[in-house]
């Protein structure tokens, strides 16, 4: 494994050799650990928690798209019985964020807000009931602000600009990337296909709605239980806005009712109990409302894209320019990192010589966007996907043969210097092709019912910390105690992707031991290492190097004592069914508590840690540090619908999805998520969507469960998944991600099988019944954005190929733009 | 900062009610304007109930009512009067967890977790009526529970075992 | 919720006289709606009449005269499931069966489904402002609505009544007997829905002081055909986008007594007369449905967002006419 550059032991290599001759573990499907609380109800979400002498917090929000706040009077809700305390913006004038370069959001808003539901007033009263009328009795006066919803809109910078930083006015964030020479590469192609797409924006729709509990412990420092995928970042803005030494600030993320990157950002609401809880010294809890979730949003960011590629008669393609303009909302949120990786992941499918990106993200007035599985990297899949469906139509190909053939090598660097690994697409799409019959269906069936294939990739966490540190991603520390038992600690959340189960079994396969003797203390500021989160499909990855580094080294103490005590080689000794023994005498051996003991004997308290940085990237240019991974998981389905040609209502009647994930940890848990992520990519191609209904409110859509339409057991197709398995060098037992991945190719795969069933084509998600009419009415049958607008890209940053002799620089200081800017 | 004054509206006076919950009657006082989700959850601490929307669009605070699933949040503490309520804290029994639990943990039918308890019992009542429902019956029972995470696949293949063992007489593998 | 006081009726009769003591106590059956609304403070009363406990109200029964009295609080599960419904009115077991959810269809009942208030979110959403609760100006006229909730024609409301169990009544030509404390009254179905008023939620002729007791539908001589189709994006969880209900007679080969009420494109259940009239006398073809459509959505002006809606109208009506042909019911 990676990340151990200590000398192998003899101990270590008998890890090695026990485990070259077989996984007790790994691989299978025992149950997770946290399974029978979750089905007798025992398990406690934020909102399960009440302490005595709680209060009920509630946030006044803003009912304004953009206006500045002239006035606050809280004198009414303040004089109703049973208000303890009232809070405002001014009493927390520190601003936060999740990055470091977006610190742009206040625990309740300052001066302005920003978009209807931005919260304004807080209050703490005895009972939920009191805190809402308190909160309708509060009076903010607004100076009405000409709002902006639209970034085609935002970035002619013609409205007061929501934010005082960004790269100009309305624009949060620009970036223009080259690599290689893609107008040669465009004159060199047999076609050349450009096409205008649009993602809409959707949101995660956890069933749980975010909830947090905070208080002050006797000792003065304040304790937080929240819904939250990300406790040590929340640690962090919760120490800097309230001014607290982070020593004197827990933070406990509780098991999440669902996160899909929903759960990621510190909230404000959670900065917010906390303040309340200090100022009156009792427990203030809040549980949003699913209009306030809706709020809080951090989805799916809208994207307009343009992509124009170039492709050889066999398929292959010799260049790429992809375009992309990202509604960001009012905040920034992760939004720099999701900019970028609307143009990271193009290059690790097939092989793209030169690639050229520029991307663009504006403010506007409505709920921020975020990272919501996949994180920016669905919508330009879908633009992607779709086009080589046209390319292959184009090009008298199979879509499946055209991707076959242009596959990215597997351990190859991309042209934007990306480190592919183990690469198992091919693997995917033939198995795909195969179990869905895709030769004899592919434009043979009836009209109506038709096929679609895609495939995707997505990095098995990120190469890069969110906030520029040397230290490690992950850490977990093993204790054993004399019974036996083994207690593990580690920062990760489990979000219901079952990382908790992951931990244990990466320990229980090195220490040979039961599940059940295994105790975790997780997600934990006080008590358990750093792991940075459940976001970006991270924590199989590096918790599992990180807990296998830690059992690994208390393997070693213990295999150091029984060897001796036995008098057999270290490298002899196994470690299983609760037993240490000579591999040579299986009946020399003693029983794992006895080996404890011995070693504890011998060498005192065990307890050892682990832990995981990644390895660096090829890629050293400017903004290189997003898209990078350890790992990349690779993922093919084929969807089969049927149309109704009257009313362009799409069903989906199955699904085949293949997974390269590497290895299975836990194989039951890797199908979940397998089905998991076509279920949510479902919903994405066919209603679930974020959208607004005027310029003149810019109040959302929908803030509710039902009309935020998602799929019910009714809209879930079968769904047949395989699962390939190509060990990565970089995977702790070569695993790769799971989590996310499989979501992806649903949208680009719905939209094509549409083209199949009615020959149209959807150039926009999601793909509506509406929509799927208009097109079968339009003369081009199509239906999408138009047109693109000028991103104004003033320099391009130029990067030399791997194959053009580069070493990942920018060698050249990036240089004007030929292409004048247009005025608007 | 002020005293804490509780708010002295007559309606928020209690009233006392015999709930009949997981086939143990319990005196109860809530005040009457508090749906049977808040009563459970709040003045009787069932918190296995879980809410996901408050406003009927989601199934998640389903329970039995008389055997039927009900929304929990669209129905008043006091309309539970002479009813028997079941929810996901009386499913287990003294010999162990339903066939139902058993088969969900087995199969990976609880990912979060947040919507289980409200499928299990929406399940339970399933099964009562039809102790081998066919796919198709799962999908029309269930299509008022919304679950996030699993894309019902696996939650039906549970329901299935579940069923298949309870056939059988054997509660488990 | 705002704390009320709850009163149970053990009478359609005393929940009137309640209701006659209370000006502003709303009626609870099902709670479905109004439970949503109190709790989004889009009504505020402090008494609620509940009909809960009120006896013989969760009846079906088939009159000697063959007509069919459905108590107000029967639920659309028990619709759905009733064999009087199926066997009688299988357009109405059909329509209640599809509605919401299983769970919601155990709680929601036939006279809240009647009366319950639009999904539109501009009147949902107590913080913008709406004609039908006061404001100057509907939203949705001024910048488009969304096709769910939206409706097909002009006026000065432009939501949609989101109701698919209601044009069945329609089309049946149901009657609602609405009780005050003075008593009970006949409403035939065409009287009962009110033009939208501003500032007035409600989109029926209920007063305060009135509840609905019962719906009844009258017997019929001749053979009936009935027919109703719905298209919908999804199964369960939302409402149909459009939905239409017919029934008619043949007489000598030809349609008689027809009738085509649509949901989901208007304020109110929305009856096609003018569809009615392009059919009576002539057969049940889809030709014959496509010239009815032509006339019923002539007059058809749908807000941005909503004229996919247009479209639909005229597939549902072809396939409600289908289904009453080809279905035979």
């Amino acid at each position: 494994m990676r990340n151990s550059d200590e000398p192998l032991s003899p101990e270590r290599q008998g890890l090695r050799d026990q485990l070259a001759e077989g996984y007790q573990m790994i691989g299978k499907s025992p149950i997770k650990v946290d399974a029978m609380a979750k089905v007798t109800g025992q398990t406690m979400f934020a909102d399960d928690l009440s302490m005595p002498r709680m209060l009920h917090c509630k946030i006044l929000r803003s009912h304004v798209a953009y206006a500045r706040i002239l006035s606050i009077d809280t004198s009414a809700a303040e004089a109703l019985p049973g208000v303890i305390a009232v809070l405002t913006g001014a009493a927390m004038p520190i601003p936060f964020g999740i990055l470091p370069v977006s610190q742009d959001e206040h625990a309740l808003c300052l001066d302005r807000v920003r978009f209807v539901g931005d919260p304004v007033v807080a209050v703490a009263a005895v009972d939920e009931e009191t805190a809402f009328e308190a909160i309708q009795r509060i009076h903010v006066e607004y100076e009405k602000l000409e709002p902006v919803f639209d970034p085609t809109t935002a970035i002619e910078n013609k409205q007061e600009p929501l934010h005082d930083y960004g790269d100009d006015g309305n624009v949060h964030k620009r970036v223009s990337m080259e690599f290689g020479e893609v107008e040669e590469a465009f004159a060199a192609a047999d076609l050349v296909l450009e096409d205008t797409m649009f993602f809409e924006g959707n949101t995660h729709l956890p069933m749980e709605q975010h909830a947090s509990l905070a208080w002050r412990e006797a000792d003065g420092r304040l304790t937080i239980q929240s819904s939250t995928q990300t406790p040590h970042y929340l640690h962090k803005a919760m120490s800097k806005v309230l001014e607290m030494p982070p020593s004197r600030v827990r933070v406990i993320a509780c098991p999440n009712g669902g996160g899909f990157g929903g759960k990621s950002d510190p909230f404000n609401h959670e900065i917010v109990v906390a303040k309340l809880a200090l100022m009156t010294n009792r427990p203030v809890k809040i549980a949003l409302t699913r209009e306030e979730v809706f709020y809080c949003h951090r989805g799916r960011h809208p994207v307009l894209m343009h992509v124009k590629t170039g492709f050889r008669k066999d398929g292959s393609m010799t260049g790429m320019h992809f375009q992309s303009l990202l509604d960001g909302g009012g905040y920034g949120s992760y939004g720099v990192a999701s900019t970028y990786y609307t143009g990271a992941l193009q290059t690790v499918t097939y092989k793209v010589p030169a690639y050229r990106f520029d991307g663009v993200r504006c403010f506007t007035n409505k709920p921020p966007c975020g990272p919501k599985r996949g994180h920016g990297t669905p919508q330009p899949r879908f633009a992607l996907e779709v086009q080589l469906d046209k390319a292959a139509v184009a090009l008298g190909l199979d879509p499946a043969d055209l991707r076959l053939r242009t596959l990215h090598p597997a351990g190859g660097i991309t042209a934007n210097w990306l480190q592919v690994g183990s690469m198992g697409l091919g693997p995917c799409i033939e198995k795909v092709v195969e179990a869905s019959g895709w030769k004899d269906k592919w434009g043979k069936l009836p009209a109506g019912k038709g096929v679609g294939l895609a495939c995707s990739s997505y990095i098995s966490g990120a190469g890069l910390p969110i906030y520029w540190n040397a230290m490690p991603h992950s850490g977990v520390t093993v204790q054993l105690d004399r019974g036996g038992g083994v207690a593990v600690f580690c920062g990760e959340t489990d979000i219901g992707q079952g990382s908790d189960t992951v931990l244990a079994m990466v320990v229980a396969e090195v220490l040979g031991v039961d599940l059940a003797d295994i105790r975790l203390t997780v997600a934990d500021t006080h008590t358990t290492p750093v792991d940075l989160g459940s976001y970006s499909s991270r924590v199989t990855v590096m918790m599992g190097h990180a807990a296998f580094q830690a059992a690994e080294r208390a393997r070693e103490v213990v295999a150091r004592s029984v060897a001796k005590r036995l008098e057999v080689p270290a490298v002899r000794l196994r470690f299983a069914e609760n037993r240490v023994f000579d591999v040579q005498d299986p009946e020399n051996g003693m029983p794992f508590p006895k080996a404890v003991q011995v070693a504890e004997a011998e060498h005192g308290t065990i307890a050892m840690a682990g832990s995981y940085t990644p390895p660096a990237s090829p890629g050293k240019y400017r903004g290189a540090g997003v898209g990078p991974s350890p790992a990349y998981s690779y993922s093919a389905a084929v969807v089969q619908v049927d149309v109704d040609l009257e009313t362009g209502v799409v069903a989906v009647e199955k699904i085949w999805v293949a997974h390269d994930v590497g290895q299975s940890i836990n194989e039951m848990l890797v199908i979940g998520q397998v089905e998991g992520g076509v279920y949510m990519g479902l919903g994405e191609a066919l209603m679930e969507e974020m959208s607004y209904r005027s310029n003149r409110f810019g109040v959302h859509k929908i803030p509710s469960m039902l009309e935020y339409k998602s799929p019910t057991t009714h809209e879930m197709p079968p769904v047949e998944t395989f699962l390939i398995e190509s060990p990565d060098p970089n995977g702790p037992f070569g695993a790769k991600e799971v989590g996310q991945g499989p979501l992806l190719p649903m949208m680009p795969a719905v939209a094509n099988a549409v083209f199949d069933a009615v020959g149209v084509r959807v150039d926009e998600v999601p793909v509506t019944p509406d929509k799927v009419l208009k097109a079968m009415q339009a003369k081009d049958k199509r239906y999408g954005p138009k047109s693109f607008p000028d991103l104004r890209i003033t320099e391009t940053m130029r990067v030399k190929t791997l194959e053009q002799g580069g070493d990942g620089t920018a060698p050249r200081p990036p240089r004007a733009e030929k292409q004048e800017v247009k005025s608007s | 900062m002020k005293p804490a004054t509780e708010p002295d509206s007559p309606a928020r006076s209690k009233v006392q009610m015999i709930l009949r919950v997981n086939g143990e009657s319990h005196d109860v006082a809530f005040v009457p304007h508090k749906t049977l989700l808040e009563v459970l959850r709040e003045d009787m601490r069932l918190t296995g109930t879980k809410h996901g929307c408050e406003l009927g669009e989601c199934g998640t605070c389903t329970i039995l009512v008389d055997g039927v699933p009900r929304l929990s949040c669209l129905m008043l503490g006091l309309e539970s009067d002479g009813h028997d309520i079941r929810t996901i804290e009386g499913m287990a029994g003294a010999c162990g967890a339903h066939p139902l639990q058993t088969a969900f943990a087995e199969l990976g039918a609880a990912q979060c977790g947040y919507c289980t308890p409200g499928f299990l019992l929406a399940a339970e009542a399933v099964l009562a009526r039809d102790p081998t429902p066919s796919r198709a019956t799962l999908v029309e029972e269930l299509g008022g529970n919304l679950c996030r995470c699993t894309g019902y696949l696996k939650i039906y293949e549970a329901i299935e075992l579940a069923a298949a063992r309870m056939q059988k007489g054997t509660p488990d593998a | 919720m705002k704390a009320f006081k709850f009163l149970r009726a053990r009478t359609c009769g005393e929940a009137a006289q309640l209701l006659a003591k209370n000006a502003d106590a709303r009626v609870h059956a099902g709670g479905t709606d109004l439970l949503g609304r109190m709790k989004e403070r889009l009504d505020t009363s402090d008494v609620l009449v509940s009909l809960c406990d009120a006896a013989g109200l969760d009846q079906i029964r088939v009159e000697t005269d063959g007509s069919i009295w459905i108590g107000a609080r029967v639920t659309l599960a028990e619709l759905a499931a009733s064999e009087a419904c199926r066997t009688f009115l299988p357009t109405l077991a059909e329509a209640a069966g599809l509605a919401a959810s299983p769970q919601l269809r155990q709680r929601a009942t036939i006279a809240g489904n009647l009366a319950q208030q639009t999904r539109c979110h501009y009147f949902r959403l107590a913080t913008f402002p709406c004609w039908k609760r006061g404001d100057d100006a509907c939203p949705v006229k001024e910048a488009g609505g969304v096709q769910d909730t939206a409706g097909i024609f002009d006026g000065a409301c432009v939501s949609a009544h989101p109701s698919s169990v209601a044009p069945v009544l329609g089309s049946l030509d149901a009657e609602i007997t609405v009780r005050d404390a003075k008593g009970p009254r006949p409403v035939p179905f065409d009287a009962f829905w009110a033009a939208p008023k501003p500032g007035i939620a409600t989109d029926t002729i209920l007063g305060a002081g009135d509840v609905i007791e019962a719906i009844r539908i009258p017997p019929r001589a001749a053979k009936q055909y009935m027919g109703y189709a719905e298209v919908r994006q999804k199964a369960a969880f939302d409402w149909a986008l459009v939905s239409c209900a017919v029934r008619y007679e043949i007489v000598e080969g030809a349609m008689h007594d027809v009738r085509v009420w649509f949901g989901s494109v208007a304020p109110a259940p929305w009856r096609a007369r003018l569809a009615e009239a392009a059919l009576q006398g002539g057969a049940c073809t889809d030709e014959a449905a496509a010239k009815a459509a032509d006339a019923a959505l002539a007059e058809a002006r749908p807000v941005a967002g909503a004229a996919y809606k247009e479209h639909l109208a005229r597939v549902a009506l072809r396939r409600a006419l289908a289904d009453a042909r080809e279905g035979a019911k």
